[in-house]
This record gives structure tokens, C-alpha cells and sequence, in this order.
């Protein structure tokens, strides 16, 4: 058994008072450390602490430090706010909300689930279910690492497709994207699959509040436009004329 | 399949075929995806097949059910080595990730599984859905037959059967070929009530009909309404139909052949007084090349299509198609076009 002072192990997860690591098992060999993690109690008369308090226990896995993936167990106290605590993730989510800003960061950029998973060294299942929870708007975007926030695209004030780019995509800035996503630009559409897509973005950007998804489902429509230019001629025409 | 378009009597989505024609095929080594009855399948020799059990078919000369012929249709294979896989509950998600960066995909789902059931709910979710061409079929069993045998699909390459598992084909192909997928739907959405679900699945209780929650099955009987007409659903310009398939006005409930969804407004669809010949008036001229095609087991048998055709294409009748997502009385095919 490897000991590692708690109170280090605190530090380098960015834990603070009043939280504790109150115990941790590591599997080098697994490559895996669960840590429990909850409030100090509070000390009574003499230093004595007082019973703890009340709480679930919520587990969400968080950054890896090195090869060593980490598994968060906190105990949480009923009616505790944990908005803006990085370490933490949201209810029913697998991910504290700093893996979580990591993993958003690399679907945005059109990482797929199996790269993300290979990247970050996560389960399959459980970044899937992150996703399908993006995409329901049950889970928020980069909520956490503000840094890393994108807003959408603002509409341009003259058209970004030109005479010379006849042809091809409209740029992911060109406010044709979102008109076309909310509804508001109606196509003639011949390719069944941008049918089906269509009526699923448009779905899921009715339910879907946080911005940063909102920009990931438009990066979604554009990636396949961009994949399949050869085929949308007749609805890239339709893009052009806005 | 074949990327030139055949005359409306030689169809290219695939041929009904005697047991002896169709060894003659394996042993040449082509890349085949057949549906017959289990019985069927489980005398064939190793090969580059798939195969789903299914004993009705839209064959060259009409509507048939038939234990005793196989439906074949060739499969592309001149773009690279078409990759036979397995999917089940822990790995379906990947069906379109894994499919090739250009090429088509068939799917034969195995009736009443676990799986089944995961992609009718979740496909629309799958990562690169919509990205990569995906087509294939819900393998059953003769109607006689329901609750007693198991819809099987078949790999082979290693003669393996399965009713838990799905099977897909990814095969690339040449950047100059395109597999334009359609679908062909007769039915079209009714001037009725807009009807909505509380929830996504397979069954309902209760929905709301014009904004006011009621009783489905209630509000089935209190209207008279034929249970054979499809709930249609417009996606941007697609028609997309649930089949009803039980209403039980003891219990309040309803059963689909496929999930209805949450988010998603249907409305009863209008009667189709022919489907022979609406089939054969709605399919647009480009049709006839089409070189992959299958349609609905619930079409054949409320449009009474034993012995008639539906146009020139031909293919298996099916517990469910699939375009990207699952599909109920709809006709799927697939044109392989030159770019």
C-alpha cells in the first residue's frame, strides 16, 4: 500500500476548506484512486467534533494526474450548492464538471466519442451518456472553465460567402447557420439524411439552453454540410441566397 | 448492387431465388445479403453473406411468401473489403462511427431484442448518424410462427446465428459513387387532431391531443379510428410513420411497432385506398436503378400485396425498416449514383 498524505492529495485535486479527504484507495496497477471526500466536521467543546451531517453521496469521475484516473466520492449535505465547485459534477452526470469542461472542449471541436474517450482514457458508456445528456439539454457546456467559452457565432454584418465561394460552405460564422437552425430559413431539402438532421437539431436546440451546446449543434450542422458538399448542391444554393 | 439502372423487369434490388441458385452465388464468392426462412439459412455453406430470417418478399414477379426461396441482392465490394460486425447493447452506438468514411451500411436488427429496441429509441442519437449512409431491415419470423421461433440474423462468413445481436455490413466505395438513400412513404399526415407524448417508448398511456392530456386507447375508440393508419410525423419535409400495433382499452394502453418520441408532433394519416398502385404512381422515375430496397410486412398485408408489385423494386417485407433511423410502413431503397 502506497500512503499519500490526504492533505497533499487534497491540494493537488484543488480541494478546498471546508472539504476533506477523509479516505482514498489507489490501484497503481488499475490505474485508478477513489477518494472520499467530505465537510470537516465541526468541533464542539474541547475539539470535539460534531456529528456529520446528512448527505448523498454523489460519485463522478474527475482529471486524471498523470496515468492515474480519479474517483471522486463526496458525501453531500442536503441543500448544498456545489455550482462553481470544478471538482464537482452535476446530479446523475458521470463527470466532475472540470472533466466535463474537457470533454465539451473536444466534442466542440469535432472530436468524436471514441477519440475523446482514447484521449482522456474515459469509458465509452459514460462519455455517451454525457453526450446524450448535452444533447437533451440535460448537461451544460464548459459551465466550469470559463476560459474555454466560445459564444456563438455573431451574425456577420455582411454576408461571408462571396461571389468567389460559389460552391462552397458558408463560413461557421455566417448567420445563415442559426437562421437555418432555428426554423426561421426554410429549404427545399432533397437529401433525406439533412432531413432527419435537421428535425433532430432543431429538437434539441428547443430544449438545449446552454450557449456552448447551442454552438456545438451548429458546428454539427456545418461539419455535415462540409462532409457532404458534393451531394447538397441544390440546398447549399438555397444557403446562398439566404 | 449496381450502379447502372436496370429495365422495370430485371430489377437490381435483388432477385427471389431457389436454394441452388443462390449456393452457385456464395461459392462464386460474392458479397450477398439475403433474407429467407431460418430453416433456410441454416443450409447454406460459408460465404461473404449476411442474412436476417423473413418469409415475405417483394419478388420479380409480385408479393410472396415463400420457405422455400431466398432474396438476394449483391453487395458492392469493388472499393475495398466490406467489413462484416456484430453490435449489441454495449457497442451499437458505434454503428455509424465504425461504418466507413465513404461507403454504405446495412443493418439487420433482430425482431423483439434488447438491441432492437435500443436503436429504435436512440439511433437518432448515435454519433455520425447522419453522416454515413445507413440502411437495413428488423428481421422476423413467418406470422404463423410469432411466439414460437425467434427472428435470427446470420453472419456467413462464420455461419454464426443470433436473435440478441444485430449484424452490419460496412462497405466503402469509390468517391465517385454516391448511395443516395430514399424512402418512399404513402401515407401522409391527416387533417385531424396534432398529437403529442409525454414521453419517448413503445407503449403509451396517455397524450396530449391538441394541447389537452387524454387517454390514447380512450381517445382511439372514441374517434373510430382505423388502428391500420400510421401516425405520421413531418421531419423537414420527411414523412415518418409509427405503426400501431395492439390497443388494449382495458388497460389504457397502446403498443407501437416503433417508439413514438417526446419531442415530436404526429397526427393520424389519411387512408391510402390502393397500395399497389400508389406504390407504383409515387415512385419517382429514378427508382428503377435502385439497388437495395426493402418495405414493410404491414404494408404487404394491409395493401394485400400477395401477387402484386409495387413498381419495379423488389426486396424483402420486413418487421421494420431503416433509413438512418427505424421506420414502420415505409419502403427504403437505395440508389447508388455516379458523383
Amino acid at each position: 500500500m502506497i500512503n499519500i498524505d490526504k492533505a497533499l492529495l487534497r491540494q493537488l485535486l484543488v480541494i478546498e476548506r471546508p472539504w476533506e479527504v477523509r479516505e482514498y484507495r489507489l490501484d497503481v496497477r488499475k490505474h485508478r484512486c477513489d477518494v472520499w471526500i467530505a465537510q470537516e466536521p465541526e468541533r464542539g467543546w474541547f475539539g470535539r467534533p460534531k456529528s456529520a451531517p446528512v448527505g448523498e453521496t454523489a460519485v463522478w469521475q474527475h482529471l486524471a494526474i498523470g496515468q492515474i484516473r480519479f474517483h471522486l466520492h463526496v458525501n453531500i449535505p442536503a441543500g448544498f450548492d456545489s455550482k462553481g465547485l470544478g471538482w464537482m459534477g452535476e446530479r446523475d452526470m458521470p463527470f466532475t464538471r472540470a472533466l466535463a469542461a474537457r470533454v465539451f472542449a473536444l466534442f466542440s471541436e469535432g472530436i468524436s466519442l471514441q477519440s475523446v474517450c482514447a484521449l482522456l482514457d474515459l469509458n465509452l458508456q459514460h462519455v455517451w451518456n454525457y453526450r446524450f445528456a448535452l444533447d437533451n439539454g440535460r448537461a451544460g457546456g464548459a459551465d466550469f472553465e470559463a476560459p474555454t467559452r466560445t459564444a456563438m457565432p455573431v451574425p456577420a454584418a455582411s454576408r461571408v460567402v462571396s461571389a468567389q465561394d460559389a460552391g462552397a460552405v458558408p463560413d461557421i460564422a455566417d448567420p445563415v447557420w442559426l437562421r437555418l437552425l432555428s426554423g426561421e430559413l426554410k429549404l427545399d431539402i432533397k437529401v433525406l439524411s439533412l432531413k432527419l438532421m435537421l428535425a433532430k437539431l432543431r429538437s434539441q436546440m428547443d430544449v438545449i439552453q446552454d450557449e456552448e451546446v447551442r454552438l456545438m449543434k451548429l458546428k454539427e450542422l456545418h461539419r455535415y454540410f462540409v462532409k457532404n458538399e458534393r451531394v447538397l448542391t441544390h440546398e447549399l444554393n438555397q444557403l446562398r441566397l439566404g | 448492387m449496381n450502379a447502372s439502372p436496370s429495365p422495370f423487369s430485371s430489377p437490381v434490388s435483388g432477385t427471389l431465388m431457389d436454394l441452388q441458385d443462390v449456393l452457385v452465388l456464395i461459392r462464386r464468392g460474392a458479397y450477398l445479403s439475403i433474407a429467407a426462412d431460418e430453416s433456410l439459412l441454416r443450409r447454406l455453406p460459408p460465404g461473404h453473406w449476411m442474412a436476417g430470417s423473413i418469409p415475405y418478399f417483394m419478388a420479380q414477379d409480385g408479393g410472396e411468401t415463400s420457405r422455400q426461396k431466398l432474396f438476394i441482392t449483391e453487395l458492392p465490394a469493388h472499393a475495398g473489403t466490406p467489413l462484416l460486425r456484430w453490435y449489441d447493447n454495449s457497442n451499437l452506438h458505434k454503428v455509424a462511427l465504425d461504418a466507413p468514411a465513404h461507403g454504405l451500411t446495412v443493418l439487420i436488427v433482430p425482431a423483439f431484442s434488447e438491441v432492437h429496441s435500443r436503436f429504435a429509441r436512440e439511433a437518432p442519437a448515435f454519433e455520425d448518424m447522419y453522416m454515413k449512409p445507413l440502411v437495413g431491415w428488423i428481421a422476423g419470423v413467418h406470422l404463423d410462427d410469432l411466439g414460437q421461433a425467434a427472428p435470427m440474423v446470420v453472419n456467413g462468413e462464420t455461419l454464426t446465428f443470433s436473435s440478441e445481436r444485430a449484424l452490419a455490413i460496412h462497405m466503402p466505395l469509390p468517391e465517385s459513387i454516391y448511395p443516395r438513400i430514399e424512402i418512399l412513404n404513402l401515407f401522409r399526415p391527416g387533417a385531424g387532431d396534432v398529437i403529442r407524448f409525454p414521453s419517448t417508448g413503445f407503449s403509451a398511456h396517455e397524450c396530449f391531443v391538441n394541447g389537452e392530456l387524454v387517454n390514447l386507447a380512450q381517445y382511439l375508440g372514441q374517434k373510430n379510428i382505423d388502428t391500420r393508419l400510421p401516425l405520421v410525423a413531418d421531419y423537414s419535409g420527411a414523412m415518418i410513420n409509427v405503426s400501431f400495433k395492439a390497443v388494449d382499452a382495458a388497460a389504457g394502453q397502446v403498443d407501437f411497432y416503433a417508439p413514438v418520441f417526446d419531442d415530436v408532433e404526429y397526427r393520424i394519416a389519411e387512408p391510402v385506398p390502393n397500395y399497389a398502385q400508389a406504390f407504383a404512381q409515387s415512385l419517382p422515375a429514378d427508382a428503377v436503378g435502385a439497388s437495395w430496397s426493402c418495405n414493410c410486412i404491414l404494408n404487404y398485408l394491409y395493401g394485400e400485396l400477395e401477387g402484386q408489385r409495387t413498381g419495379p423494386i423488389t426486396g424483402p417485407m420486413t418487421f421494420g425498416e431503416i433509413a438512418y433511423q427505424l421506420l414502420n410502413q415505409t419502403m427504403v431503397y437505395v440508389n447508388l449514383e455516379k458523383l
